[in-house]
């Protein structure tokens, strides 16, 4: 079994090498798909290098003292939207460190619930851990509320996914990356929070490889009144784009409620939906996913088979008994993507429909998926993500004025 | 083949029934608005084979009906089951199926509205009233649908005759409001000796005080806080609702002097009960908040007559007493509360510096939870829209209005009443033993309906990943 388990993932390496030298056959027109979405891609890369990213260390400017001005900023390109639509996030500089950050933009005269991201400002401040997304400042500006973040350079895995990855990330990289955002829940678990968003588009991951977890506008605390609840009711009335990620006890709304576990089902979703390339559910309608989820469907890893009429049959029996699967499928020669059997084995736990049975995500650091990861995600996750590089000079972005709407601009900046 | 050869052929199958009248009354209304459809519809028949007709026991017809639940839509909205009945119309469960989330609809009906006295004002002012205010102990109002919609009139016969139907024109009201589990109201009646520990009766009676406080702000009188008139959510939030008889104060009215007052008669006021030409309209609820309060830690009334006179005159009186086993600190709210001169009762603020209010409870004994539906056996109210949903995607759900649930079928076939429309949900606890017999084994039945239908999804999994 352990012999099988390195031989899988020696295959998951060699698709990744494959990959790479894909990236030397490749063609700007040839490579994957491009989303209309602001998705930060550049052309004519001299040479990602910058002085202060050389130590690729994380946060290198996390000590320094952001100011609450906006004339201490300079803002690049918009690079992604947040806060349902009602904000935009651009690449920005620090004049007077030099540092680029990243900068979210919100209209507070849009339709938006301002009392979440009073909260998910409020949350902000109060938690610390390398995982989970820091917010340097955040002030009130016209009629706009600015908050100074840190660069993520390589954008969120959804990015990832959309710029290069379109049938899913390597499997390492899913795992480290779902290593960090299982840390970053544990710690928020362990104060009663309840993250509710987890998802491809609210991890994050830097230039050096950090990955940290975002989205804690969705946030829900546990303890009410100074009294730690078992569960909770409260249903997300303005959370449309995350029905996909919610786990069953939470859409169900009843007596039962949900709690911290909740949180598990989200990640078993989001592994699904890097290794996959979209999120399972996302192609029926809203009301047929919540039968589906409550009738205790559980979604899968997709792997390549010659005959893809047959390929229902096959997901549910490899999601059931995955070990013989896996070893049965890797011998034909047709297949073009297989997952480890732990792998199967650690979604198919993370989706349990009854949340007693799904572990908690301490425990799930220990499965056998995650648990012989040794190196820290820096080290790995740039050399995982090839070809993709991060951003990493904003000053070479096409500068943009405060007052200004969006630049419609679109950088691609794969290096070459 | 006439029409009048068929109209013969319908009374067959209808031998024993007593309530022929009305069907032949209803079908010749058909025939009036739609004369050729409905000749249509008869044809097709007499095209089959005409074995069929035979006499059919009631019961057959009645489970020929509750096996399918059709999905019906108003615009975003998914119908659900009844979660209760008012004098206004249906309160049924909808959910949103763009957000999932889980909704009370009230439907009014134009035409019903009409036959009550200050229907019409009533709904508007409450939908008026809702509209601008927001608090978490009001019950929030979402949005109100209007839709003049083509409505079915199934008459007896057309579970077996085909569908034979009429058409009639309503105009609908659509109130989408929050979903609440269930009002205090049935929670008392299902509680031993019918009322709270008063650890509970604390945790609601402060989010009451919370609520009314709040309308008085907004020169709001509610004039009917009552147990009936409370909700409670999942997370044991109090929510005020049915605003129908409320007051909103002119902005520049001096005082809170009111004229009229609609409310339930246990909970008036002696100035009420005695017929006062003016009032003060704050110490209206003041009052009836004691009343609850009363009813909720002792599960009695303050006040009872075997009719309204008598009722009317007790309260004008002034007289009760408050039980023995009533703590002192409770004791000395309620006589505040339920002081008979107006000017002398105790003002919100006041209540909010009583001891009483002011002090933890601890959770003594458990929870009166949320009675359980006797036909459903279901503790965790869950969502009853899983049935519907499955008809709109698996189902032969189209749009043709064939197939669409008629909210006036209940009016209209008094033989068959409740267990056929509801399926089994009435949420009312005033049922008879009798339906609820009749209704379990249709819960059984559709239990086994969701179970089979669960097995049908392995396979649309299968093909979706």
């Amino acid at each position: 079994m352990i012999a099988e388990e390195n031989t899988s993932k020696v295959k998951s390496m060699s698709f990744l090498n494959c990959s790479r030298s894909r990236e030397k056959v490749s063609s700007p027109t040839d490579s994957p798909p491009y989303d209309k979405e602001q998705y930060f891609k550049k052309q004519n890369v001299s040479s990602p290098v910058d002085s202060e990213h050389s130590s690729r260390g994380d946060f290198p400017n996390i000590m320094l003292e952001y100011g609450n001005e906006p004339l201490q900023y300079d803002l690049y390109a918009t690079i992604g939207k947040g806060c349902n639509d009602a904000g935009t996030i651009s690449v920005a500089k620090h004049i007077a460190s030099g540092h680029n950050v990243a900068i979210r933009q919100v209209d507070l005269d849009k339709d938006l619930d301002v009392i979440a991201l009073q909260r998910e400002i409020v949350l902000c401040r109060q938690i610390h851990h390398e995982s989970i997304l820091p917010y340097y400042t955040s002030f009130v500006h016209n009629n706009e509320v600015w908050t100074v973040m840190p660069l993520m350079a390589y954008g969120s895995c959804r990015d990832l996914l959309h710029a290069y990855f379109a049938n899913g990330l390597p499997e390492q990289a899913i795992a480290y990356i779902l290593r960090d955002i299982l840390c970053a829940l544990d710690y928020l678990h362990g104060r009663g929070i309840i993250h509710r968003g987890v998802k491809a588009s609210h991890i994050l991951i830097s230039a050096a490889g950090r990955v940290c977890l975002s989205g804690m506008r969705m946030a829900c605390p546990l303890i009410k009144h100074g009294e730690w609840k078992k569960c909770v009711y409260r249903y997300p009335e303005n959370a449309q784009k995350l029905l996909c990620w919610f786990s069953p006890e939470m859409l169900e709304q009843n007596l039962r409620g949900y709690d911290t576990k909740s949180d598990i089902y989200s990640v078993g979703i989001t592994a699904c939906e890097l290794a996959n390339g979209y999120p399972p559910f996302s192609d029926i309608p809203a009301t047929e996913m919540l039968l589906e989820k409550l009738s205790g469907i559980m979604p899968s890893l997709n792997e390549y088979t010659t005959q893809p009429d047959l390929i229902p049959d096959e997901n549910v029996a490899n999601s059931e008994d995955s070990g013989k699967e896996t070893s049965n499928t890797t011998q034909t020669v047709t297949i073009k993507r297989s997952f480890s059997a732990n792998f199967h084995h650690f979604v198919k736990l993370c989706l349990e429909r009854d949340p007693y049975k799904r572990p908690s995500a301490q425990s799930l650091l220990s499965h056998p998926f995650l648990k012989n990861l040794r190196k820290k995600s820096t080290s790995v996750l740039p050399s995982l993500l090839l070809p993709v590089t991060p951003l990493l000079d904003a000053s070479k972005l096409p500068k943009e004025p405060v007052d200004n709407g969006v630049d419609k601009a679109h950088h691609v900046y794969f290096k070459r | 083949m006439t029409i009048g050869e068929n109209l013969i052929i319908a009374p067959m199958v209808m031998a024993d029934n007593d309530k022929f009248t009305d069907f032949l009354e209803h079908d010749a209304n058909a025939y009036d608005l739609h004369g050729l459809e409905v000749g249509d519809q008869l044809q097709f028949i007499n095209d089959d084979d005409l074995n069929f007709i035979h006499r059919v026991e009631s019961d057959q017809i009645l489970y020929h009906d509750q096996g399918r639940k059709r999905a019906k839509m108003v615009e975003k909205y998914l119908m659900g089951d009844l979660l209760g009945e008012g004098s206004y119309g249906k309160v049924k469960e909808v959910l949103d199926t763009e957000t999932l989330c889980r909704r009370a609809v009230k439907i009014l009906k134009k035409k019903r509205l009409r036959r009550i006295p200050n229907g019409e004002t009533n709904v508007k002012r409450e939908i008026q009233l809702l509209k601008r205010l927001h608090h978490r102990n009001i019950v929030k109002l979402i949005e109100v649908l209007y839709n003049e919609e083509k409505q079915k009139i199934y008459p007896f016969v057309s579970y077996l005759l085909s569908r034979i139907y009429c058409l009639a024109y309503s105009l609908y009201r659509y109130m989408i409001m929050e979903y609440c589990a269930d009002e205090l109201q049935s929670m008392l009646e299902s509680a031993p000796e019918k009322k709270f520990p008063i650890w509970q009766s604390h945790l609601y009676f402060v989010q009451l005080i919370d609520g009314l406080e709040y309308l008085h702000s907004n020169s709001v009188i509610h004039k009917d806080i009552k147990p009936g008139n409370l909700l409670v959510t999942l997370d044991q939030v109090l929510k005020i609702t049915d605003l129908g008889v409320a007051e909103a104060l002119d902005m520049f009215s001096k005082d809170d002097t009111c004229k009229t007052s609609q409310g339930s008669p246990a909970f008036q006021p002696p100035e009420i009960a005695n017929g006062l030409e003016t009032f003060q309209g704050f110490k209206v609820d003041i009052w009836s908040a004691g009343v609850t309060l009363y009813n909720m830690t002792t599960g009695l009334y303050p006040f009872e007559g075997e009719n309204v006179y008598r009722l009317f005159e007790n309260i004008g009186k002034g007289e009760y007493t408050i039980p023995d086993t009533v703590d002192k600190m409770l004791s000395s709210l309620l006589t505040e509360m339920l002081q008979y001169q107006a000017s002398k009762r105790i003002t919100i603020a006041e209540i909010k510096q009583h001891d009483w209010y002011r002090k933890k409870f601890p959770r003594t004994c458990d929870i009166v939870p949320f009675p359980c539906h006797p036909e459903l056996d279901d503790q965790l109210r869950c969502m009853t829209v899983l049935p519907y949903i499955e008809d709109l995607h698996l189902g032969m759900y189209s749009d043709d209005e064939e197939y669409e649930e008629s909210e006036d079928k209940l009016d209209l076939q008094p033989v068959q009443h409740t267990p056929v429309e509801g399926n089994g949900t009435q949420v009312n606890s005033h049922k008879t033993n009798e339906i609820v017999e009749e209704t379990i084994p249709n819960s059984k039945q559709k239990k086994h309906k969701t179970k089979s239908s669960a097995r049908r999804f392995k396979f649309s999994a299968c093909s979706q990943s």
